[in-house]
C-alpha cells in the first residue's frame, strides 16, 4: 500500500481532508465530518499513517512550534489521491455498466 | 472515566515487579496481561531490564493498547491520544537498527470511545519496520552464531588451533557461542510473535486484546530466566578479562636468573656478559585455562662479528602434567603443520636423547627460519619454548645440524637444571 498501490480507506481521507492544512484535532474531525460519520478514526490510526505518509512524501509538515503540527497534502499526494479517485470512480462504473449490461441479457 | 490520580509513594512502596517474559512486541499478549493484572490492582507503571513494575490501585477492568510508532509522540499528539480516551501509560524503546517506540494507553473497560486502532491494514503498516528490523536482528545473530561456533569448533578439530585451545582455554569462545545461541532463540521468536501479528492484520482482523499469554509466559519462562544469568556471565568475562589484563605486565629484563625456568643470552653466547650489550623484555601472562605464560625476549650482537643475535623463551606452566603432555603434542603438530614441508622437518627436527627432561625436540636453522634454532622441551606441567636466531650457523645441512647439537648440549643441562628447580 503506498502511492503506486489501491489506499486504504484511512489513507483516503486523510489526504482527502489534508487539501485544507490541518493538526490532528482538526483532522480527526475533518475524517468523521468527510465521511458523514461513516469513518470514526482512531488515534492511533491517525498518527501511524500520518507517520506513513510523510516519509511517503505524500503529505508535509506546514507549521511546527513544537507543540503542534500542521500537515498539509504534497504535489505528489494530490496525485495519489487524484490516482485513487480515478480507481475507485473507474470501478464504480464498472459496477454500473455490468449491472446494465446483465439487465439488457435477462431481458 | 478511568482515575488517572493515583500516584507512586516516594518509597515506591505501592509497586510491585513481575518478570517481562513476552517482548513487548507481543502486542496482543501483553495489552491481555496489563488488563488481568488490572483486575487484581496491579497496573503497568513502567518496565525495566527484566521487570515490570505494576503500582497498586484498586481492582477494575481495564483496556490496555500497545501503539507502535517509528517516532516519538509530541505532547500535543498524546493529549489528542488522552482526548480521544487513551490516556498514556508508558513508553518503551526498542533499538532495531532505527528506534520503535511502543506507547502503552489505559482506558476504562466500559468507556465508550473509538478503538485506539481502526484500521487493523493500517495497524499491520505500523508494524511492517519492526517486522523488518526483527529479520535484521535474527539475520546478524545467526552469522555470529555461525561465526562464534566454527570459531570454537576449529579450536578442537585443527591441530594448528589446538595448542591454542590448550594454552588459552576456550571460556570467551563457549561465552560466545552461548551468547549467540540466545540471541537467535530470541530473535527467532520476536520476529515469528510480529510475523504472526502482522499475517493478521494485514489480512484485516483485528488483534485479539484478550489473548492467552499464560502459555506463551510458561514456555519463555526458561529464556526470560536466562537472560540476566548470561548478562552476569558477560560480566563476570568481562571483570575477568580486565583483572587478568591489570596483571599480565611487560617487565624490563631481570637481572640474573629470572623467576621462571629460562636460560639467558649471555649464558649461551660468549660476550654478552655486560647488561648493556643486550637489550629485551619480559612478560608474564595468567590464560583462562589457568595456565601462567612467562615470557623472555633478548636481543645483542655478536662482539665478534657485529651481527645480531635474538634468544626468544616461552615458559607454559600448565595445570597439570597430563595437559602438559597433550598440549606439547599439538605444539609440535602445530609447528609442522605452519608452513614446514614434512621432509624439512623430518631432516631438521630430532628428538633428543635425555633423560634430563621428559621430551625435548630441537630444530635446526633452516627449517623454520633460516638463522632459527629452536627448542621445545617438556617437563612435568611445563612447557619450554626457546628460539635462537644466529647468523653464523652454517650453510650446509651439516653444519646447521652440528650448530643444532651444539646448542642443545648448551641449553638443555642448564634448562633442565632451572626445571628442577622451579
Amino acid at each position: 500500500m503506498g502511492a503506486a498501490g489501491p489506499m486504504t480507506e484511512a489513507m483516503y481521507y486523510i489526504l482527502l481532508t489534508l487539501t485544507v492544512p490541518s493538526h490532528g484535532y482538526q483532522l480527526m474531525s475533518a475524517v468523521t465530518q468527510a465521511s458523514r460519520g461513516r469513518v470514526q478514526m482512531g488515534p492511533g490510526t491517525l498518527y501511524g499513517v500520518l507517520t506513513r505518509l510523510e516519509t511517503e512524501k505524500l503529505i508535509e509538515i506546514v507549521s511546527d512550534d513544537g507543540r503542534r503540527k500542521v500537515y498539509a497534502i504534497t504535489e505528489s499526494g494530490r496525485a495519489a489521491l487524484r490516482m485513487e479517485t480515478e480507481r475507485l470512480r473507474s470501478m464504480l462504473d464498472d459496477q454500473e455498466r455490468w449491472k446494465g449490461e446483465m439487465q439488457c441479457l435477462t431481458e | 472515566m478511568f482515575d488517572r490520580v493515583e500516584h507512586r509513594a516516594a518509597d515506591g512502596s505501592d509497586t510491585v515487579r513481575r518478570w517481562i517474559r513476552d517482548d513487548i512486541s507481543d502486542l496482543d499478549r501483553n495489552e491481555s496481561w496489563f488488563s488481568d493484572m488490572a483486575e487484581q490492582g496491579l497496573f503497568i507503571d513502567h518496565f525495566g531490564a527484566c521487570f515490570a513494575y505494576f503500582r497498586k490501585g484498586t481492582p477494575r477492568k481495564t483496556r490496555y493498547r500497545i501503539d507502535v510508532l517509528s517516532r516519538k509522540l509530541t505532547e500535543d499528539e498524546l493529549a489528542l491520544y488522552d482526548s480521544c480516551g487513551w490516556h498514556f501509560v508508558v513508553m518503551e524503546i526498542e533499538n532495531h537498527w532505527t528506534p520503535v517506540y511502543f506507547y502503552v494507553y489505559q482506558t476504562d473497560e466500559n468507556a465508550t470511545i473509538p478503538e485506539l486502532h481502526t484500521d487493523p491494514m493500517e495497524q499491520a503498516e505500523s508494524l511492517r519496520r519492526l517486522h523488518r528490523g526483527g529479520m535484521w536482528d535474527l539475520c546478524l545473530s545467526v552469522a555470529l552464531l555461525l561465526f562464534w561456533s566454527w570459531s570454537s569448533l576449529k579450536r578442537h578439530l585443527y591441530a594448528q588451533h589446538q595448542f591454542d585451545f590448550l594454552i588459552n582455554g576456550d571460556a570467551t569462545y563457549v561465552y560466545w557461542t552461548l551468547f549467540s545461541c540466545f540471541a537467535v532463540v530470541e530473535g527467532l521468536r520476536r520476529w515469528r510473535n510480529v510475523r504472526r501479528l502482522y499475517k493478521r492484520l494485514a489480512g484485516g482482523t483485528p488483534l485479539d486484546h484478550h489473548a492467552d499469554y499464560r502459555a506463551a509466559h510458561r514456555f519463555y519462562a526458561l529464556t526470560a530466566y536466562l537472560k540476566p544469568l548470561l548478562w552476569a556471565l558477560a560480566m563476570v568475562t568481562l571483570l575477568a578479562q580486565l583483572a587478568f589484563s591489570a596483571l599480565d605486565g611487560t617487565r624490563p629484563l631481570p637481572e640474573g636468573t629470572p623467576d621462571f625456568p629460562a636460560v639467558r643470552l649471555a649464558e649461551i653466547h660468549k660476550g654478552l656478559d655486560s647488561p648493556d650489550a643486550v637489550e629485551g623484555e619480559s612478560n608474564h601472562e595468567l590464560t583462562w585455562a589457568g595456565t601462567v605464560e612467562n615470557r623472555l625476549w633478548e636481543r645483542g650482537n655478536d662482539p665478534e662479528t657485529r651481527m645480531q643475535i635474538t634468544l626468544s623463551t616461552t615458559c607454559y606452566r600448565l595445570l597439570f602434567e597430563g595437559k602438559a603432555d597433550r598440549a606439547f603434542d599439538a605444539l609440535l603438530k602445530e609447528k609442522w603443520y605452519r608452513g614446514i614441508s614434512d621432509e624439512y622437518w623430518t631432516a631438521a627436527a630430532t628428538q633428543v636423547d635425555t633423560d634430563l627432561v621428559d621430551e625435548a625436540w630441537a630444530v635446526a636453522p633452516g627449517a623454520q627460519d633460516d638463522w632459527q634454532y629452536a627448542l621445545y622441551v617438556r617437563d612435568g606441567q611445563y612447557i619450554v619454548t626457546f628460539s635462537y636466531t644466529n647468523h653464523n650457523v652454517g650453510r650446509t645441512e651439516e653444519e646447521r645440524a652440528a650448530f643444532r647439537d651444539g646448542c642443545t648440549d648448551k641449553i638443555l643441562p642448564i634448562l633442565a637444571a632451572r626445571l628442577d628447580e622451579a
